[in-house]
């Protein structure tokens, strides 16, 4: 799985009511997702939500994706509503990230990427063998490459459709 | 290779002779518990899926959403629930209905199907409640679909952190005060990590403690609590169990991300919040600021020792004027325990209102009188503490254990349990 973007840089410790805040709980547990992609980061990086392009990549440090559990799904489900495209930071909560792959976004803990990249740049990576390359400075770095079953997963859109392949089930 | 609980736990459930933190993994599931807010009926009725083992699923009614918005509000919701447990072929038995019901990650301890040896997966959040009985308990939160339909689930294995613990903890201080030092010492660090409890302290503590300390994985930033199986589960377990289990234990020489030790006896009484979880102080630091509201239940509270607690405080005494207290205990089991030992006398005596089982007051969303109001203050013995959680987006939870909060109801203000707790009390009756 190769993904390409521009990525918007975002520090250590980013939890999920900072990616979307919580007084959009409403529009999250009524599964308006259209609605929260409009408030993403409106408090971390306020205008963010509608600069986003189809594609973007977010990046940042340590312990990302923090907070309750309550508010993973409409942060998870805002962003990638958005645009994102994946979360690739230098450690992830195990319960955000399972949010997250639940739902078909990619989001891998790459120690070292925040250093990468800064925000802005565009940004180049192969998950199933961790090559990445920042198409803006050119520099290089090669991470561990992501699991096949993860990256199964995430080819099916999701361990939903993953699991509807698995037992043969036709969506429908 | 020398493995962690949660190393042996993985590997059991995915048929492999050891895994290590990184792998990805098929785990085996031997519960799905659900409570009463599912997200994946409607997909399985139109579709015409079936679960993968009708008699491994249960669904608990805990929360009652009441919004009229939310698509599982709990009139449309208990209905379909009932409907598509009937149309699977889940036994009725499974369904925690009114009457049985209790919160959805408590009710497979207290009912036996949680067992030491197994991975355990709940739809809730806090979940991790059931690592109290040495079980690898996960919420599945948004991906039960994949779960409920192949009866596996994709794991990363996750690396450990060994939690050693000595002594016994004071008089009053319990689980939620566990935790609060848990968030303050290892919230920074825990990253995703299971914390693995383990030492002499461990027999010190009945499983109400445990099951309130595992409550706590996600706040504290872990992935899971792993309890170990002592005598103390085996007791617990017995005429609760329903099938055979094989417990695991960590091997002595097992690899841990950070070992961290802990004299029990220094643990005390801390609060958390408001708005904040992290933002955990000694009780000292906001005893005496008004309150409004107290709050005792939710599921890292409102167990049976957690009542009996509040109790000892409240027996005897009126909760001050002007301030409303709410008890509301995890289960129906647990309200029938308190009424039989005379605990919802005491309460009711004191003034306090005592509700249905279940979540209560905890999430404004819930079946329950308690909403605060603009500019209110709660203390509470509930799990999260974010703005609006409990009602108005400018009132404050501040979170405590219950002892803690039945002082503060007695005063009217946030109040230190000690002197209330420093009597002879003869039994109740």
């Amino acid at each position: 799985m190769i993904l390409a973007g521009r990525v918007w840089a975002l520090g250590a410790n980013v939890g999920a009511t900072d990616l979307l805040p919580a007084r959009y709980d409403k529009q999250g547990m009524s599964r308006q997702w259209d609605e929260c992609a409009k408030h993403i980061l409106e408090d971390a990086r306020p205008g963010v939500a509608e600069r986003i392009r189809p594609g973007d990549i977010v990046v940042a440090g340590d312990n990302f994706g923090t907070g309750h559990a309550h508010y993973y799904s409409a942060a998870v489900m805002g962003c990638r509503t958005a645009g994102i495209a994946a979360f690739l930071v230098d450690g992830i909560g195990g319960l955000f990230q399972r949010a997250c792959i639940d739902f078909g976004m990619p989001a891998w803990p790459l120690p070292g990427i925040a250093a990468l990249v800064a925000d802005g740049d565009e940004l180049r990576i192969d998950l199933a063998t961790g090559d990445a390359r920042n198409l803006t400075t050119g520099a290089t770095a090669r991470f561990a490459p992501v699991a096949p079953l993860i990256l199964d997963i995430l080819d099916a859109g999701g361990s939903g459709p993953w699991a509807l392949r698995r037992v043969g089930a036709a969506a429908a | 290779m020398a493995q962690t609980m949660t190393c042996k736990l993985l590997a059991r459930a995915a048929g492999l002779p050891s895994v290590a933190p990184g792998d990805a993994v098929l785990a085996r599931i031997s519960l799905m518990t659900n409570l009463d807010g599912t997200t994946f009926i409607d997909a399985f009725v139109a579709q015409g899926l079936k679960v993968w083992d009708p008699t491994r699923m249960i669904f608990c009614f805990d929360h009652m959403f009441q919004p009229e918005w939310f698509p599982q509000q709990a009139g449309k919701e208990h209905p379909k629930i009932r409907a598509f447990a009937r149309d699977q072929g889940i036994p009725a038995e499974n369904v925690y209905d009114l009457g049985r019901n209790g919160i959805s990650h408590h009710i497979p301890v207290e009912q036996g199907w949680a067992l030491p040896g197994t991975v355990c997966i709940g739809a809730d959040t806090q979940s991790s409640t059931m690592g109290a009985a040495n079980c690898f308990a996960l919420p599945a939160l948004f991906g039960v679909d994949p779960i409920v339909l192949t009866g596996d689930i994709w794991m990363i294995v996750p690396q450990a952190i060994r939690v050693d613990l000595t002594g016994a903890l004071p008089r009053g201080v319990n689980g939620k005060d566990v935790v609060y030092r848990l968030i303050r010492d290892l919230g920074d660090r825990v990253g995703g990590k299971v914390l693995e409890f383990a030492g002499p302290g461990v027999a010190t503590l009945p499983i109400d403690v445990r099951l309130a300390i595992a409550n706590g994985a996600v706040q504290i930033g872990a992935l899971t609590i792993v309890f170990p199986c002592d005598d103390v589960l085996l007791d617990y377990l017995d005429g609760r169990a329903r099938e055979p289990f094989a417990p695991v234990a960590a091997d002595p020489d097992a690899p841990y991300a950070e070992v961290v030790q802990y004299d029990l006896a220094t643990f005390d009484y801390l609060v958390a919040g408001p708005h904040e979880i992290e933002l955990v102080r000694p009780l000292a630091a906001l005893v005496g600021q008004p309150i409004d509201a107290a709050n005792i239940g939710s599921c890292s509270s409102g167990r049976l020792s957690d009542l009996a607690l509040a109790a000892e405080v409240l027996r005897g005494r009126r909760v001050a004027p002007g301030v409303r207290l709410v008890v509301t205990p995890i289960s129906a089991d647990t309200a029938r325990d308190a009424t039989a030992a005379g605990l919802t006398q005491i309460f009711l005596d004191a003034g306090a209102m005592v509700t249905q089982p279940g979540c209560g007051g905890c999430y404004s969303g819930n079946l329950s009188p308690l909403k605060l109001g603009d500019g209110e203050r709660c203390i509470s013995t509930s799990v999260e503490t974010l703005r609006g959680r409990m009602g108005s987006q400018t009132s404050e939870v501040i979170l405590g254990n219950a002892a803690v909060v039945a002082a503060s109801a007695i005063e009217g203000r946030i109040a230190d349990p000690t002197a209330y707790l420093a009597r002879e009390l003869e039994p109740v009756a």
